[in-house]
C-alpha cells in the first residue's frame, strides 16, 4: 500500500467517524441530561435527509443559486428541531421521570412511526440531491481523486463538537443544565425552570439529528430505513467513548471509522466485525466506556 | 373444441403437450426477441377471451392477489413496484371484465425475515382466503416459504428470489411455486460472458458486493463462470459493505489500491445509487472498467449525474426500452401506461408480477374453456406450466418446473436527452439467451444446453 493510499484511507476513516460522531452526539445529550435512550434517533436523522431532499428539490427545480442550496441543509435541520418540539411534550415528558427501559420501547415504537410516515410521504426509491456534491467537485490529493464535498462535512462536524463543548461548558446555561443532570430536585428549588430547559436542550438534540441527516444527504442518498444502521453503530459508540462523554463520542467515532477503514484495505471480510470487536473488548476492560464516569453501586 | 373434456384428460393432454410446446416455445421463443408481435397482441392483455356472457360455475367472489414484499425498510422500492404490477395487472383485466367474470382485489403483507416471510403467506392463505400470491422476497425467504405453499396449495409467483438450493434440494418438483423472475443466479453467468468477450485481456477482477447471500453467490458465480471462460483473470480483491451501506469511500478506495481491470459490483437499490455518487468522485469510473450486476434495480433513482456513460449494465431479465418500443407495441403500451400511473419507468419486479398475473388469467381461461367447470387451484398450476405467455418482455416459456424465461438484456450505459435516467445506449444493448445462462434441467426440451438432466448449476459451469 502506498503512502498517498494511507493518506487517503485515513480522510476515510475520518469521514466516516465525523458522520457517525454528529449522529451519536445528539443520543449522548438526551441521555446525559434526561436520562432518555432514544432510539428514534435515527428516525430524526432519516427526517433532516428527508426534508432536507425535499427543500433541495424545490429549490432547484425553482432554479435558485447555489447558496440557496447551502441554506437547505440548516433549514431541514431546523424543521426537524420543530418537530422534536411536537414530539417532546406529546411522549419524551413522560419518559424522563422512568427507567431506560422505557424509554428504549417508547422511542423504538417513535422509529417505526418515523420510518413509515417517510416512506408514505416520500415513497421507497431512495432520493438523490447531488447539486452540491457536483458542485464541490473533485480534489486531488498526492495524485488521488477525493470528493470536496467530504471536508464539509469535517468542517460541520468539528464546528459542531467545539459549538457544544463552548455551550456546554462555557456558557451560564451550559452550567445550569449541567447543574441539573446532576440534581433535578436542587435546580428546581433555585428556580430553574426545568421543563422549559429541557424542551430546549431536546430541540438543540434532535435539530444536530437532522443536521446529521442533512449535511450527509448530498454524499449519499434519502431512503426508507436509512435510520436504523447508523442508530446501532451510535449506541455502540456512545457505549465505546462512555455514556453521556462529549470527548468519548469523538475519540470513539474516530477509532472505529479509522479501524474500519484499515479493515477494509487490509481484511475485507472484517469489516462489521471490527466495529462490534472494539465493542465488546470495551465491555470486558472498560465497561464505563474510555471516558465515562465510574458508575456507583447503586448505578450497577 | 367441439366436446368437453374431463379435467383429468385435460392434465393429461397438457403433460402429454410438453414436447409439442417446446418445439412451439423454441421456434416462437427465439423469434419473439426481435421481431414484431403479431398483430393484435396488445389487445390480448386488454381483454378477457370471450366464453359465453354468463360463464356458469364461476365463483361470485372477487379473485384475491396476494403481494408479499418488502414494505419498509431499504428494500421498500422493491416492494412498490411488485404491488404496483400487480394493481397495474389487476386493473387492465377488471376494466376488460375480470377473470371470467370475477375481479381482481390485490392486498399485500411485509416480508420480513423468513418466518415473517412464512407467516405472510399462511395469513394470506388461511385468513385473506387469497387465490394466489406473489412477490419479491428475496433467496433466503423463497426458500423458507417453498414447503408452506406446496402444503396450502395456493400458487406463489416468486419473482427476483435468486436462489439456487430451491430448485436443487428444496422444491425440484414444484406444483404450486412459480418463478417469474430470472432464475438462479443467471446474472453472475451474465456478467462473466460480458467481462470475457468485451475485456478479453483483462487480468485483473475485483468486486464491491453487498455482504449477504446474494451478493456473495453473484461474485462466486461470476468467477467460477469466468474461472472456465476466461482462465487468465483472477480475483484481486472483494470488499463486502453491509448491505444497506451509507458510506463506500474506503471500499473504492481498497479496490482502486488492488489496480483492477474490472470492478464487478451487486450492489442495488439505494446501496447501488450512494455507491455510484461516490464512485464517480473518486474516479472509479473513469480509471476502471464497472459491471453492474444489479444497479438496474434503482432505474428510477440513477440519474445522469450519479451514472456516467459507459458502464455496463445487466437489466436481469426485463429493461423497459427492450423490446423495441416500435418493434413491439406491447412494451410501448406497458411502458406508457405505467408511467402514466406510477410517474416513473417500470422496473422488472413490475414486468414479472405482470406477466404472472396474465399468465394465471391464461391458465384458468384455459382450463375452463376445456372442462366447462372452474378450474380448481392444481389445475392452474399445472397448466401454467409448460405454457407460454405473452408479456411486455417479449413471449416468456414457462417451464416444467415453474421458471419464466426469456432472454436477458444488458448493455452500455449512456445519457439519452430524451430520458431524465441513465439508460441504455441501444447500440450496446444485447441479450444473452436462456440456453447460456439457465441449468438445463429448467429449460424446456428444445432450450436444453446441454442435453441431460438434473446437473446442479454449479456442475454446469464446471463442465464447460
Amino acid at each position: 500500500m502506498d503512502p498517498e493510499t494511507v493518506v487517503i484511507i485515513i480522510l476515510n476513516g475520518m469521514f466516516y467517524a465525523l458522520s457517525l460522531f454528529l449522529i451519536t452526539i445528539g443520543l449522548n445529550i438526551l441521555y446525559s441530561f434526561m436520562r432518555v435512550l432514544n432510539i428514534a434517533h435515527g428516525g430524526l436523522y432519516a427526517t433532516g435527509a428527508f426534508l432536507t431532499w425535499a427543500l433541495m428539490n424545490a429549490a432547484a427545480k425553482a432554479g435558485y443559486p447555489i447558496y440557496i442550496l447551502w441554506l437547505c441543509i440548516p433549514a431541514g435541520a431546523f424543521l426537524v428541531g420543530l418537530i422534536g418540539l411536537v414530539i417532546e411534550p406529546l411522549l419524551f415528558k413522560r419518559l424522563y421521570r422512568l427507567r431506560e427501559e422505557y424509554s428504549l420501547l417508547a422511542t423504538f415504537g417513535l422509529m417505526l412511526v418515523f420510518d413509515d410516515s417517510l416512506r408514505m410521504i416520500f415513497g421507497g426509491s431512495p432520493l438523490s440531491a447531488n447539486q452540491l456534491y457536483n458542485w464541490m467537485g473533485t480534489l486531488t490529493i498526492l495524485g488521488k481523486a477525493y470528493p470536496s464535498y467530504n471536508f464539509v462535512i469535517y468542517a460541520f462536524a468539528i464546528a459542531v463538537a467545539l459549538g457544544l463543548w463552548i455551550f456546554f461548558f462555557k456558557t451560564k446555561m451550559g452550567r445550569i443544565l449541567r447543574g441539573t443532570a446532576q440534581d433535578r430536585e436542587m435546580s428546581t428549588c433555585l428556580g430553574v425552570n426545568v421543563s422549559i430547559l429541557y424542551t430546549e436542550t431536546f430541540f438543540l438534540a434532535v435539530f444536530i439529528a437532522g443536521l446529521g441527516g442533512a449535511i450527509y444527504l448530498p454524499a449519499t442518498n434519502a431512503y426508507s430505513g436509512m435510520g436504523f444502521e447508523p442508530i446501532v453503530l451510535s449506541f455502540a459508540v456512545m457505549i465505546i467513548g462512555g455514556l453521556g462523554s462529549l470527548k468519548g463520542a469523538l475519540v470513539a467515532a474516530s477509532m472505529i471509522g479509522l479501524v474500519r477503514a484499515f479493515g477494509i484495505a487490509l481484511i475485507p471480510e472484517l469489516e462489521l466485525a471490527v466495529v462490534f470487536l472494539i465493542l465488546i473488548m470495551t465491555l470486558i476492560f472498560r465497561p464505563r466506556g474510555l471516558f465515562g464516569k465510574k458508575f456507583t453501586r447503586e448505578e450497577k | 373444441m367441439s366436446e368437453k373434456t374431463s379435467r383429468r384428460d385435460f392434465v393429461k393432454t397438457a403433460a402429454a403437450g410438453i414436447v409439442g410446446f417446446g418445439v412451439g416455445a423454441g421456434v416462437g421463443y427465439g423469434a419473439s426477441q426481435m421481431m414484431a408481435p403479431p398483430t393484435g397482441v396488445a389487445p390480448t392483455v386488454t381483454k378477457t377471451v370471450e366464453l359465453g356472457k354468463t360463464p356458469k360455475g364461476v365463483p361470485k367472489e372477487p379473485i384475491k392477489i396476494g403481494i408479499v414484499s418488502w414494505f419498509t425498510g431499504a428494500s421498500t422500492m422493491v416492494g412498490e413496484a411488485c404491488y404496483g404490477g400487480a394493481r397495474f395487472a389487476a386493473d387492465e383485466i377488471n376494466k376488460a371484465g375480470g377473470i371470467l367474470g370475477r375481479k381482481i382485489e390485490v392486498l399485500k403483507r411485509d416480508a420480513g425475515t423468513p418466518e415473517v416471510t412464512v407467516d405472510a403467506v399462511r395469513r394470506f392463505v388461511l385468513e385473506d382466503k387469497v387465490d394466489l400470491m406473489g412477490g419479491d422476497i428475496g433467496g433466503s425467504n423463497a426458500n423458507a416459504i417453498t414447503t408452506h405453499v406446496e402444503q396450502l396449495k395456493t400458487p406463489f409467483f416468486l419473482q427476483c428470489s435468486t436462489t439456487v438450493k430451491m430448485v436443487e434440494e428444496l422444491d425440484p418438483n414444484p406444483v404450486y411455486l412459480f418463478r417469474s423472475g430470472e432464475q438462479n443466479l443467471a446474472e453472475p453467468n451474465v456478467a462473466a460472458q460480458i467481462i470475457a468477450r468485451e475485456f478479453p485481456n483483462a487480468k485483473r477482477i475485483a468486486g464491491i458486493n453487498p455482504d449477504y447471500v446474494y451478493g456473495r453467490e453473484a461474485m462466486m458465480y461470476t468467477m467460477k463462470a469466468l474461472n472456465k471462460l476466461a482462465p487468465h483473470m483472477e480475483s484481486v480483491l472483494e470488499t463486502w459493505p453491509p448491505l444497506g451501506a451509507t458510506d463506500f469511500s474506503s471500499h473504492i478506495t481498497a479496490v482502486l489500491d488492488a489496480k483492477p481491470d474490472v470492478v464487478i459490483t451487486a450492489c442495488w437499490g439505494g446501496d447501488f445509487v450512494t455507491f455510484a455518487k461516490q464512485a464517480t468522485a473518486y474516479g472509479l469510473f473513469q480509471k476502471t472498467n464497472v459491471v453492474s450486476i444489479l444497479g438496474s434495480m434503482a432505474l428510477n433513482s440513477l440519474t445522469k449525474d450519479i451514472v456516467p456513460p459507459g458502464v455496463w449494465m445487466l437489466q436481469r431479465d426485463y429493461y423497459f426500452e427492450a423490446p423495441p418500443h416500435n418493434l413491439y407495441p406491447l412494451n410501448k403500451w406497458f411502458v406508457e401506461e405505467y408511467r402514466k400511473r406510477e410517474k416513473k419507468f417500470p422496473e422488472f419486479d413490475v414486468m414479472q408480477i405482470f406477466s404472472a398475473i396474465f399468465a394465471y388469467k391464461q391458465a384458468v381461461e384455459r382450463v375452463y374453456a376445456a372442462t366447462g367447470s372452474y378450474p380448481e387451484n392444481e389445475e392452474i398450476c399445472r397448466a401454467i406450466q409448460n405454457s407460454q405467455v405473452v408479456s411486455p418482455a417479449g413471449h416468456r416459456a414457462i417451464t416444467s418446473d415453474g421458471q419464466f424465461i426469456n432472454p436477458l438484456p444488458y448493455g452500455k450505459t449512456w445519457h439519452d436527452p430524451k430520458y431524465p435516467i441513465t439508460t441504455i445506449d441501444p447500440k450496446t444493448l444485447g441479450f444473452i439467451m436462456p440456453e447460456y445462462v439457465y441449468n438445463p434441467k429448467s429449460l424446456p426440451p428444445v432450450l436444453k444446453y446441454p442435453l441431460g438432466t438434473g446437473m446442479k448449476y454449479s456442475d454446469w459451469i464446471a463442465s464447460w
